[in-house]
């Protein structure tokens, strides 16, 4: 599989931390686009014209493949790029007790997904994630971001036919999600990050999100971070910042950066993963509009707490897109991190 | 008169590949390998199939499914002149999106936009009826954002008398019901003016067609009085919302609520079907709880029920397909029962 140790141990899991006094850490949100002969892979095992080994072969592919362009590219927190992922919601879904999947269900514009139905007790039995956790940082000595889905999403992203309760259902996944973070610590993880893009959706829950996040990173032994895109973030703000994490990745450019002058409004005490690239388009930010955004980012926080990033999971680009999004993403911040 | 009808939207996919031709011939454009014609004509099959399920599981009156609809926001300000369509922004509390229009220039209207569409899946289910569907001008003030800072009010009577001009044309184009869905009504209340003036510009000049305001996203009974008073034929509400989890609109007075108000010769929407959750609804059951005592109450107000459309609360759209035709069928088992009792 690997010559690379994957490193668990607390000595080892530090060892891979990013360098100390690194200044705009370049990260990405979790999702990579899948290539062409992945896409027609999982389309043939669908049809059960591919056997579930020969596909898993393809994603370690895939995978690894993930890990050489990010280094390739100069990122310095990277992630295992989800080739084994259909949808951020229903992966996990099929991998937990108390969930069935339901026929194709739109998102948005042309996407659609298999929403997961909650059937029963949800329960944790088996790590989800962890194996590629392990085969991806494996592949790279630089630190990999674990990706998970918050409970609050699991729950509000999913039809509920046995709870009955959204606090019950929820608090319910928030323990499921912590047994996956203590299994991936376990493995070496040292960068957690928990999504959460469904707590931007309805204000009067923010308390029950923050209530499902403690029992997620409550003494976690790594560092934590949620995601969170796409929402009504001024009704939120700034209680959202009480959710116990220590990064916020959050999405700026598909908001025209409206979200910082909501940060001037009241300091934004965490630290900023600031999403620079909208991935909701083709055009290809130029490097100097990059650069800006970067900027602008830096008047709300300072360069110690900054991380840049997308706005959200890249799998919406094509890989040329997104390669190409990215690596503009790197010279901008190499440029902004000589002026500082 | 007591029909079945969809709220609005239906799915716009399937999981059998026929059901999928849509989802195709945009991924094709998207990568610039078909012609734009392929689009629309697999947005005309899946219309045509989508009416052909509703007719199939009784539906009395029918919708297009909204299937060319990119959202319920954006599709409308795209249709009108002075929006310019932004980025995408979660759709209420639902895990879809709409892209956010911003009103950059005085919101007019050129040309119909929801005209071809009407008249498309008329003439394909005739002589079902077809209603025409339209966002209305709270909602989309609401969601959009007023980059002029003409204020809410301003830009809602806007583009009122903007689409006024297209319910006129749908109309013309032989519209018999025209709805306008107005579900930022219950999560933002407190508009009452603002509403009734939207309203009468709205529907100014309607002769024949007559209109649904249709709520939902939340219980808009508190305010029932207030929607009571306006110019429109037929109130809707969402009436699973408005009711505990298993409790029954007797028991909490819903339904005397809705017959007190209800101005005589006034119909009632009733969503009484939960369009977001797959778990299906037990026909009996949900005939005791949410159907007969508003039409008993109704009844008893009135002497007579008054014309009561069964819906589900929210557009199937939300729903797996095979799950949309189930909750489909309840709704006809519910109607048949209601007509059994009150027709």
């Amino acid at each position: 599989m690997s010559d690379i140790d994957p490193a668990p141990g607390a000595d080892a899991r530090e060892a891979r931390a990013l360098p100390a006094g690194l200044l705009l850490p370049l990260s990405t949100i979790g999702s990579f686009p899948k290539p062409e002969r992945l896409k027609r892979a999982r389309a043939e095992f669908s049809r059960g014209t591919l056997d579930a080994d020969s596909l898993r072969v393809i994603e370690r592919e895939e995978t690894a493949a993930c890990i050489r362009l990010q280094e390739n590219i100069g990122l310095d927190l990277l992630v295992d790029g989800e080739m084994y992922r259909g949808d951020m919601t229903t992966y996990f879904a099929e991998n937990l007790e108390g969930f069935r999947i339901s026929g194709l269900v739109r998102s948005y514009g042309n996407r659609y997904y298999r929403k997961p139905v909650v059937v029963g007790e949800v329960r944790w039995t088996r790590p989800v994630t962890v194996e590629w956790f392990r085969y991806a940082s494996g592949q790279t000595r630089r630190p990999v971001k674990a990706i998970l889905t918050g409970p609050y999403t699991l729950m509000d992203w999913a039809f509920d036919e046995h709870y009955g309760s959204r606090e019950s259902l929820a608090m319910a996944l928030a323990d499921v999600v912590r047994q996956e973070c203590e299994a991936l610590v376990a493995a070496g993880a040292l960068y957690v990050q928990i999504d959460e893009p469904a707590v931007s959706v309805r204000p009067d829950e923010i308390d029950l999100a923050i209530r499902a996040m403690h029992r997620v990173t409550d003494g976690l032994r790594a560092r934590t971070i949620t995601h969170i895109c796409y929402g009504d973030f001024a009704a939120i703000y700034p209680r959202l910042l009480d959710l116990p994490v220590e990064q916020f990745t959050l999405e700026l450019s598909n908001s025209a950066l409206g979200l910082l002058d909501l940060f001037r409004t009241s300091p934004f005490t965490k630290e900023l993963g600031a999403g620079v690239l909208d991935v909701h388009h083709h055009a290809i930010e130029p490097v100097e509009v990059v650069k800006e955004r970067i900027l602008a980012a830096l008047r709300v926080v300072p360069p110690s707490r900054l991380y840049v990033n997308p706005d959200c999971g890249l799998k919406t680009r094509s890989p040329e897109e997104a390669e190409a999004k990215l690596r503009n993403m790197v010279a901008a911040t190499l440029a902004v991190r000589q002026t500082l | 008169m007591i029909l079945a009808s969809l709220f609005n939207s239906y799915p716009r996919i399937g999981d059998r590949p026929a059901e999928q031709v849509l989802r195709r011939a945009l991924q094709g454009a998207d990568r610039g390998e078909v012609q734009p014609s392929a689009v629309a004509g697999a947005e005309d099959e899946m219309t045509r199939m989508a009416l052909r399920e509703q007719s199939d599981a009784g539906m009395d009156l029918l919708s297009d499914g909204q299937i060319r609809w990119h959202d319920p926001v954006s599709h409308v300000a795209r249709g009108l002149a002075g929006f310019r369509i932004e980025g995408l922004l979660r759709y209420f509390d639902t895990n879809t999106y709409y892209r956010q229009p911003a009103a950059v220039g005085p919101v007019g209207r050129e040309r119909p936009f929801l005209v071809d569409a009407y008249r498309f899946a008329a003439a394909a289910v005739a002589p079902r009826p077809v209603k025409g569907i339209v966002t209305g001008p709270i909602t989309l003030a609401r969601l959009s954002r007023d980059a002029r800072g003409r204020g809410l009010r301003g830009l809602a009577l806007e583009i009122a008398s903007a689409l006024n001009r297209e319910l006129l044309d749908l109309e013309a184009a032989g519209a018999g019901v025209i709805q306008v869905d107005e579900p930022a009504l219950a999560r933002f209340p407190g508009t009452a003016d603002l509403l009734r003036l939207a309203m009468r510009r709205l529907v100014a000049g309607l002769s024949s067609a007559r209109v649904i305001l249709a709520t939902s996203f939340g219980d808009a009974a508190p305010f029932f009085d207030d929607l009571a008073a306006l110019p429109v034929a037929i109130l809707g509400f969402d009436v699973v919302a408005a009711l505990p989890e298993g409790a029954s609109a007797a028991a909490t007075g819903l339904g005397t609520r809705l017959a007190a108000g209800l101005v005589p010769g006034t119909g009632l929407l009733l969503g009484v079907i939960d369009g977001r959750n797959t778990r299906l609804e037990d026909p009996g059951e949900t005939y005791e709880q949410r159907v007969r005592p508003i039409l008993e109450a109704l009844r008893a107000a009135q002497g007579t029920a008054p014309e009561v459309h069964l819906a589900p609360n929210h557009g199937l759209e939300f729903l797996p397909r095979h799950t949309a035709r189930a909750k489909m069928s309840v709704l006809a088992a519910l109607r048949d029962r209601a007509r059994q009792e009150f027709a």
